[in-house]
């Protein structure tokens, strides 16, 4: 077997690592000079929230006649997500906190919006090693069940967004908006569970 | 000669980095980073050890010729001038920290008034520059810790605001002092719109105001205040957040009431009136346990214990003597 069972993926991968590219390259130029943990972790989130989104559009795209080839790369947005949320993560425990014991304790203490997004973190994590082929074939029907905790992952997301906003909500509200509208067009559609996903 | 008598807020020799540990530093990430991925570095670590560009004016000229050296923060490594003139919160010119350094141009720093007004026995407008004629200027290095849990250190050139205080004779009847920002959206462009009620205030309690370590800036590294960092005139209040330290003032009242400060009427379980830096009291979202010195490493930060008020528990910690510092956080 092929590693990627599609010529188009290598070049997909390449666009969906550009943000990352971008944020890396502006760092090491010293674009976020004199404190890129502050700005980085904003920016990782966001894309984060991008790629989850985005994760999240494939299937009522699909219902779009000439769309439903985006079900071949629906893995692919996903796992993105997955690979951002656990960059903001790091960008946190590194340039943010020093991978200071004390700053990350006293947060984990009294902070707790970073549990909701810890929880975001590991629900995907769980979809991302549970997505591989193999893993559909061996979970059977589970697979589905298990993937529907994708939702959740989402309202984690919105709950780790309001409980930290400051004076400035546009953030939480833009991606409030936006799983709000991709979750409730699940729930309206309910009647064809099957194709929920 | 000079005695030095240590203070238990002074740094002690080990807790400072050796400067030339940390140009080595540095030297050592332009190298390898550089190599390895082929960028140069830019902005980020050009002439970070340049001094203040900006040269008084022709009347302030031999004021700012005898600046006096002072004790203070002689032990401390001042954050290079690049640094801190380009990262800044001054919300009147943009939230973005480099708005303020990209925007504030528009700001017209002379002729500067400030309106004396209250409880106090001379009152009336007076012009900065004679209040900086008839006082001595003097430099002192001092900490600054943000809110938000990052830090500079800063040589700012100044007055100890007890000394101009004085000069208005405030009566028994004032307990505050009250500060406030010029309000012009012509010279400041966000003051147009937004969530915040423009001008932005803040307020002392006397005996703080009277405290030897406030202090009236006029000027840093050297010179005047460039345009984003307060110019041209500015509190510092070291042992509290740096938000308290209002920039660009046009008015100081002398009250009986304690004044509302701007982020007090934003946010008030947030943002209290005296906002003395504290590691025991978190802010409700975030640690104020500790604090990164800036500037970053390119990985990694600086990261240090933030020390209660901000290292000056010396000087201020009687005027807080019996208080809960919890609820008057």
């Amino acid at each position: 077997m092929r590693f990627w069972d599609r010529k188009e993926k290598p070049y997909l991968l390449v666009v969906f690592l550009l943000p990352f590219v971008w944020m890396l390259g502006s760092l090491l130029s010293g674009q976020y000079f004199p404190d890129p943990g502050k700005l980085l972790m904003r920016l990782s989130g966001i894309w984060a929230c991008v790629f989850m989104a985005a994760a999240l559009s494939v299937s009522p795209l699909m219902k779009v006649k000439h769309l439903k080839v985006l079900a071949r790369y629906r893995r692919f947005v996903g796992l993105s997500a997955f690979f951002y949320a656990l960059v903001h993560l790091l960008i946190y425990l590194v340039l943010f906190a020093g991978l200071s014991w004390n700053w990350i304790r006293s947060d984990l203490v009294e902070k707790p919006y970073i549990y909701a997004g810890v929880l975001a973190l590991v629900i995907l994590f769980a979809l991302a090693i549970s997505s591989t082929k193999k893993m559909m074939k061996r979970l059977g029907r589970h697979w589905k069940r298990l993937h529907r905790l994708v939702y959740l992952a989402a309202i984690a997301i919105v709950a780790h967004l309001w409980w930290q906003v400051k004076s400035d909500t546009s953030l939480a509200v833009i991606f409030s908006v936006v799983f709000a509208l991709l979750l409730g067009y699940r729930l309206l559609g309910g009647q064809k569970r099957s194709n929920a996903f | 000669m000079l005695i030095k008598n240590k203070k238990r807020s002074d740094c002690s020799e080990n807790e400072v980095t050796d400067q030339s540990v940390y140009l080595n530093r540095r030297q050592f990430m332009k190298v390898s980073g550089g190599a390895a991925l082929g960028l140069g570095f830019g902005k980020a670590f050009a002439a970070l050890q340049s001094g203040n560009p900006l040269s008084p004016p022709a009347s302030l000229q031999d004021a700012f010729h005898r600046i006096a050296e002072t004790p203070f923060g002689k032990e401390e490594t001042p954050t290079p001038y690049e640094v801190t003139t380009s990262y800044n919160n001054f919300y009147e010119f943009g939230y973005g920290k480099d708005d303020p350094a990209k925007r504030s141009a528009t700001l017209e720093t002379r002729p500067w008034s400030i309106t004396v007004e209250g409880e106090a026995e001379v009152t009336g407008v007076f012009d900065l520059e004679d209040i900086i004629k008839e006082a001595a200027l003097e430099e002192r290095i001092y900490r600054l810790r943000c809110v938000e849990a990052w830090s500079m250190v800063i040589p700012w050139v100044g007055i100890p605001l007890a000394d101009v205080l004085k000069k208005f004779k405030p009566t028994s009847k004032a307990k505050f002092v009250y500060f406030e920002t010029l309000y012009d959206p012509k010279q400041m462009p966000e003051q147009r719109g937004g969530s915040i009620n423009w001008p932005y205030r803040e307020g002392l309690r006397i005996d703080e105001a009277m405290n030897p370590l406030a202090l009236l800036s006029v000027g840093m590294y050297g010179s005047v205040l460039p345009n984003q960092n307060g110019a041209p005139v500015r509190l510092v209040v070291p042992w509290k957040y740096g938000f308290k330290s209002i920039k660009s003032i046009v008015k100081i009242r002398f009250v009986e009431k304690m004044p509302t400060s701007t982020w007090m009427d934003l946010a008030p379980n947030e943002y209290g009136f005296y906002a003395n830096v504290n590691p025991q009291v978190d802010h409700p979202r975030w640690s104020q346990k500790e604090e990164r010195r800036l500037p970053s490493g390119v990985i990694f930060p600086n990261v240090m214990e933030t020390k209660m008020f901000n290292g000056y528990e010396d000087e201020v910690a009687s005027l807080y003597a019996g208080m809960d510092l919890k609820r008057h956080f």
